[in-house]
């Protein structure tokens, strides 16, 4: 009898570990940013539309390379341009702002535009990272 | 053990001393291979809180899952190593083995 309460207890902490480890793998990504506690923005939003948007965002497992793509989008800073901005296309999905040359540049991209990020090293030996629109 | 009014068993007493010496590891500089010290001392903090929590008589399980998670920093980032330890441990209230 004592065996058989052991076994069990044995299979439920199996399972709970083995359940554990299966929903931090597939749910962890699509709730936070970059493995930190920031929450991802497309969550918030599906959470203010209705319960069933919620599981239907976290039941659509994404291919590796998109969930990647996701968090590279995520790590392009975001800025609040001042109102009345004017923005003129460039590229496809991604518009500039208009202004003297001195002044500073807003970038705004669409929803579903494709970049290729390079990071190269500057004559003075600064990182930075381009983001080049995909046609 | 008794420390004034307060009781540890044997496992607590170790990992008040494996904290101890992480974050005399840390103050040192002291090399642990694989392992990065931040993240070891902040899941130990997690542990020792969380087995503050439960009677002497839930130790296997706490220490199975403990095992389990200070193997799981070796590969995956410290966020959801955290997500995974309250996770379990929540499972494990739920169904009752602890």
């Amino acid at each position: 009898m004592h065996k058989k309460k052991k076994t069990k207890q044995y299979v439920l902490i199996v399972v709970s570990i083995v359940f554990s480890f299966v929903i931090m793998r597939s749910m962890t990504p699509r709730l936070f940013i970059a493995n930190t506690p920031t929450l991802n923005p497309d969550f918030v939003a599906t959470l203010q539309k209705s319960p069933i948007a919620v599981f239907a965002y976290l039941g659509n497992i994404q291919e590796d390379a998109t969930l990647k793509d996701h968090l590279e989008t995520a790590k392009i800073p975001r800025a609040i341009p001042p109102e009345g901005t004017n923005y003129a296309p460039f590229a496809k999905g991604v518009q500039a702002s208009e202004g003297g040359e001195n002044e500073r540049r807003f970038v705004k991209i669409e929803k579903g535009t494709k970049l290729e990020i390079h990071t190269i090293t500057l004559s003075d030996g600064k990182t930075v990272k381009i983001y080049v629109p995909v046609e | 053990m008794y420390f004034g009014p307060f009781f540890f068993d044997t496992k607590e007493i170790f990992l008040i001393l494996l904290t101890l010496l992480l974050g005399l590891a840390l103050v040192f500089g002291w090399e642990i291979w694989w392992f990065d010290k931040q993240v070891l001392l902040t899941m130990v903090i997690l542990m020792l809180f969380t087995k503050g929590l439960l009677p002497a008589i839930h130790n296997e399980a706490f220490f199975i899952l403990a095992l389990i998670t200070i193997f799981l920093t070796l590969y995956i980032p410290i966020f959801p190593v955290i997500v995974f330890f309250f996770l379990t441990f929540l499972l494990f209230r739920l169904l009752r083995v602890i």
